[in-house]
Order: structure tokens, then C-alpha cells, then sequence
């Protein structure tokens, strides 16, 4: 199932700390981000405390499990790809549109992916990125713009995901290497990321 | 399909700066299915110090009545869609929010004895200096229309409460306009009179991106549409054909 809900948001708290405990785990451990972790295991940076974001979540269907997660800020406001990355876009710029959110921290959990199957990392893309479509296009968006790593990039495409690029490939931390996305938000994205992975409607299902 | 109210409030606010933005509201109302239209900034900055203690800045088209009724009461500190509004990202449909907590439902039921029409959309805007505001239109339509009116609106009325956001904004504040590279080019070639398709060629880029680079550009100039972007990018000399 699908949940949007926004850091002020309490209730939520437990699938909160299972969000940030994921994000430690995939970009900390995994990819050696250089993020803040703290004694709990919880990675959770500026803008998750002083921002208030929308967190996508895809949650099991008991709703107690997080499986998947993603993070937005209006691109009207403070967001990573205008304060902390300008580089990733380039030429394009700093994006300044109340039709445009960012999306970032994108996660899958990969070990809860492998109940879903041989290719369960795809259906979980597939579902978190058709719950994003469906958030965004609700409250009248028209695109999506994203930092994330080539490893996150090869995840999209797999699934087969359009994302464009926007801006060069910027050499981060232990030379990792980052770039921007641009994402389109319409019916139709929703319609065949659901086509193409029937489990990624099940996910977002109410 | 006539003008979109961005459409319309980019005209108007581009021929005139200092337009009011009640007039501008009333004008709307009077050309829209919108019965009401209110702006409540927070933390504007009023002057080019005073960006860590903006002030709260209000226009609305309710009646009289009903702003001493709202102040007099205090309202605000249990007015859902102010307490919401200010922490989201999300447009408020007045038509979902819980009305459980009795206090809640009578203000709901007051605000309709005083003729507001409970078919209430808000829209949070942020800004980069900690400045955000919350723009409201309550709409003249049936419980049966309302879900459908949200979808075709939504885009519309969060562009517009953007717009009317750098408006008030630039009453108090000098506000530069400040184009990327790409930005310039997708108007040049559009103040060239190019397509977007024939632009992306030109550009190598694709068609999607050219139009996101454009839709880009006009946000940063106040204008709703491609023809506005180009007139006042050429205007303010950004672009040169």
C-alpha cells in the first residue's frame, strides 16, 4: 500500500525510523555516501528536520513493513539540487517551478524485494515510482526532478522507468557518481508503469 | 476552453505592478466560477533586511462580517486548513479535512452561515527565505462537480498562488529575474518564432526537456504562458532575437 505523509506527522514515526534506518543501510553501507548516521542507525539530514518533506512510502499490505521510499521538496523552496548539488544540473540550472518538485533519497528495501519475487527490485521501483506519479500528479504537478547515483539510475532503467537526464555526471564522495533526472508526471507514466508490472498497481492500491 | 486564471493574473500583474491584489482577486471572482479568493502570506519579507522577520501579510474577498467573526474568535489557531496548510506540500480539498473535533465542525458550519462556500481549495507555497503563504479559493459548484473542478484546476490555481506569492513579495522587495543558460536558449528560439520540436533539434535536446527548459523560464517570469515568457524576456532585455 501507498503512503504520503509528511515529517510533522507523528502517527507515522514508526515507519519513519524504518525510512531513515532503510536510507542508512542503502547509501551509508552500500553505496558509502557520505551521510550523517546517528546512534539509533538513522540516516537524517537538514532537510528532513527543518523542511517538513512529503514522504512517499510503499508499505506492505498490512501497512507495517516499509518496502520502498522516496523523498519531495518543492522546487520553490530550499531543495538538494538547488542547495547542495547545483553541479549535477549544469547547464539547466537552478529549477525554480511550482509545477516541479524533487524528489530524492530514493530507496528500495532490497531483502523485503525478494518476497516479491525473482525481480521484486523492479516491481518495487516500479510501484514506489507509480505512487510518486500518482502523488504528484494529484496535487497537479508536471515533472519530477532527482539527484541519485548511476546505481540508482541502472535501477530505473531496468524497470523501465523513462527518466532523462538533466546536467553531467558529478564525481561525489568516493568518486561516486551522480547525476540529475528529469521525470514526466502525467496519466498516461502512471498507466504504463501499472501496464508493464501489475504489482506496481497492487502497491499503490488503497 | 477561455483564459486560465493564471493566464488572466499574469496579464494583469504584468502590465501593472503595483496592482492591487484584492482588485485583482475581486476581478477574479467576478470572471471565474470562484466565489471567494483569499492570500494569507507568512513571514514576507517587507524589506530587503528583514528576511528573518517578515511580517504576515493577508487579501481576502470574504466579507467583513465574516474576517471580524474569524478574528474575534481566533480562528486561526483552529482553522484546519491554516494549521495544515503552513506544514504541507499538498493542496488542501476543504471537502477531505476531518471534521471529528466538534470546534472544528462549528467553524465549518459558521463559515457557511456566513455564506462561504464550503467548496474550499488552498494551496501552501514556499519560498526560499523561509517566507511561505497559502492561497484559497472557494468555488461556486455543485458536491458533484467539486472532485472533478479540483483535477482540471489544481495546476492552475497552485501556479497562480505562486504568481500572486512574487507579487506581493515584489511590493516590498526588489525581485530579480535570473535565467539559466537554458533557459535563454529555449526562449531565443522561441522568440524566433521555432517550435518546441524544431527548438529540441536545434538544441539536440528532446522535445520533453525543451518544454520543461521553457515551462522553467516562464515561472521565473511571472508569465502562465510560452507567448508571455517570450514578451517579457525580451522586455526586460534577457533575450535579444
Amino acid at each position: 500500500m501507498l503512503l504520503t505523509a509528511h515529517a510533522h506527522q507523528e502517527e507515522h514515526r514508526d515507519i519513519f525510523d524504518q525510512m531513515f534506518r532503510l536510507r542508512a543501510r542503502s547509501f551509508l553501507e552500500r553505496r558509502g555516501w557520505r551521510v550523517e548516521v546517528d546512534r539509533e542507525g538513522r540516516e537524517i539530514d537538514a532537510f528532513d528536520r527543518k523542511h517538513n518533506p512529503l514522504y512517499v512510502c510503499l508499505l506492505s499490505d498490512d501497512g507495517k513493513q516499509l518496502l520502498a521510499s522516496l523523498r519531495l521538496l518543492p522546487t520553490m523552496g530550499p531543495h538538494m539540487l538547488a542547495d547542495v548539488f547545483p553541479e549535477v544540473m549544469g547547464e539547466a540550472g537552478i529549477v525554480r517551478n511550482p509545477l516541479v518538485w524533487e524528489s530524492s533519497r530514493f530507496c528500495v528495501d532490497t531483502d523485503a524485494a525478494h518476497t516479491f519475487g525473482k525481480d521484486g527490485i523492479h516491481a518495487l521501483t516500479r510501484g514506489i515510482l507509480a505512487g510518486l506519479c500518482k502523488t504528484a500528479k494529484d496535487a497537479g504537478m508536471q515533472n519530477i526532478i532527482s539527484v541519485y547515483d548511476v546505481y540508482v539510475e541502472r535501477i530505473l532503467k531496468r524497470a523501465g522507468c523513462t527518466v532523462e537526464r538533466i546536467g553531467p555526471v558529478v564525481r561525489y564522495d568516493n568518486g561516486l557518481r551522480t547525476v540529475g533526472g528529469l521525470f514526466e508526471v502525467s496519466d498516461k507514466v502512471l498507466q504504463d508503469l501499472c501496464e508493464i508490472d501489475t504489482r506496481a498497481r497492487d502497491l499503490i492500491a488503497a | 476552453m477561455g483564459q486560465s486564471i493564471s493566464e488572466f493574473g499574469s496579464d494583469l500583474m504584468g502590465a501593472n505592478k503595483d496592482l492591487n491584489t484584492l482588485n485583482l482577486f475581486q476581478d477574479i471572482c467576478d470572471k471565474f466560477e470562484v466565489s471567494n479568493m483569499t492570500y494569507f502570506g507568512s513571514n514576507v519579507p517587507v524589506a530587503a533586511d528583514a528576511v528573518q522577520n517578515g511580517e504576515n501579510i493577508a487579501y481576502t474577498t470574504y466579507s467583513d462580517p465574516w474576517v471580524h467573526r474569524y478574528i474575534e474568535q481566533d480562528y486561526q489557531s483552529i482553522d484546519p486548513v491554516i494549521v495544515e496548510g503552513f506544514r504541507s506540500i499538498l493542496p488542501i480539498n476543504w471537502m477531505k479535512l476531518p471534521r471529528e473535533k466538534r470546534g472544528v465542525r462549528r467553524f465549518f458550519g459558521e463559515a457557511k452561515e456566513f455564506g462561504i462556500d464550503p467548496h474550499g481549495l488552498s494551496v501552501p507555497v514556499r519560498g526560499v527565505h523561509g517566507d511561505s503563504a497559502l492561497l484559497t479559493v472557494n468555488v461556486d459548484v455543485t458536491d458533484g462537480d467539486w472532485d472533478g473542478y479540483v483535477r482540471e484546476n489544481i495546476a492552475d490555481i497552485t501556479y497562480f498562488a505562486h504568481l500572486v506569492h512574487s507579487h506581493v513579495l515584489s511590493q516590498f522587495v526588489p525581485v530579480e529575474v535570473s535565467l539559466t543558460k537554458r533557459e535563454r536558449d529555449v526562449l531565443l528560439w522561441a522568440a524566433r518564432g521555432k517550435t518546441v520540436s524544431e527548438t529540441a533539434l536545434i538544441l539536440q535536446l528532446s522535445p520533453k526537456t525543451v518544454t520543461f527548459y521553457l515551462t522553467n523560464a516562464a515561472a521565473k517570469l511571472g508569465a502562465a504562458t510560452k507567448t508571455q515568457a517570450v514578451a517579457r524576456s525580451i522586455s526586460l532585455s534577457l533575450v535579444n532575437p
